[in-house]
């Protein structure tokens, strides 16, 4: 059930975004343009930045309303299938478990997965808004820089709230003595590290394009 | 800057406005602007040729070092 909710709304979301993208902004006018191979691969990676914004968004939603339920109605195990801990997995009998033995751990794990996952669609709509204000005819600019170092301190606030998740997962679950199901995600300070050298690069990049236009 | 372009002597010299310049140089009237008021960071060997060849002059008389 949440699967298709999930399936139908990115559906929703790739027609539009691929509609609009025939559409011209001044009218509905379609002008046949020569697409360069950047601005192409900008257009998918935009459309892929708008479906993990609406994915997580929603799995942040879903993630609320089955906590909510379970608040009322332990016996609902609403977390299945929605890939709380990744693909394949089933975290019902674990939330469930932890649910009925201590009720704050519960909620302030709960609570700070719905965040974990928040800041992820927080991270996707920075790329979304980073994509929008590129311009490939004078790509460089210090507003993009910016960006693209805002989305690195993004990518390690990421990395290090994974703690805090991790954190409240051990101890709800040994408190009960279940194996913790939350690892912390290294890969993210990685990708920050990656993120932040390229925007520092990027603002080498503004430096040589303002010389360059004072050159005559 | 310590190098600076003598560009609106040459043109008073030669008896040619900004306008006309630009026109005969293929520049715009912005880019000689910047050149003019010193805020220019370069200058491509073929501009300083294009304006040595409209204003009858040597690089020279053009650009001036003044430590």
């Amino acid at each position: 059930m949440y699967k298709l909710i999930i399936y139908i709304t990115i559906a929703i979301i790739l027609v539009y975004v691929v509609v609009r993208s025939f559409k011209e902004k001044k009218g509905f006018k379609r002008k046949i343009a020569k697409k360069t191979r950047t601005e192409k691969i900008l257009k998918i990676i935009n459309v892929f930045a708008w479906i993990i914004f609406v994915g997580t968004l929603v799995k942040s939603g879903i993630i609320l309303i089955s906590f909510i339920i379970t608040l009322f109605n332990p016996e609902a195990v609403v977390f299945k299938d929605i890939g709380v801990f990744g693909v394949g997995t089933s975290p019902g009998t674990y939330f469930y478990e932890i649910r009925e033995s201590h009720l704050w751990n519960y909620i302030f794990y709960v609570i700070s997965i719905i965040l974990w996952t928040l800041i992820k669609s927080y991270l996707a709509y920075l790329i979304i808004k980073l994509l929008s204000k590129i311009n490939l005819i004078h790509p460089f600019s210090i507003e993009i820089a910016n960006r693209i170092v805002k989305i690195s301190y993004t990518l390690i606030f990421i990395w290090g709230f994974s703690f805090v998740v991790n954190f409240f997962d051990k101890w709800a679950a040994l408190a009960i003595g279940l194996e913790p199901q939350f690892e912390v995600r290294g890969e993210f300070l990685f990708i920050a590290g990656l993120v932040y050298l390229i925007g520092n690069i990027f603002k080498r990049g503004v430096e040589i394009q303002n010389e360059n236009k004072l050159t005559i | 800057m310590p190098i600076i372009v003598n560009l609106d002597v040459m043109m008073a010299k030669r008896k040619m406005s900004l306008n006309k310049l630009s026109q005969k140089v293929d520049i715009t009237i912005a880019n000689l602007s910047i050149l003019k008021t010193g805020k220019a960071k370069a200058i491509r060997f073929s501009t300083l040729e294009s304006i040595c060849k409209v204003l009858d002059c040597q690089p020279g008389e053009l650009l001036e070092f003044i430590d």
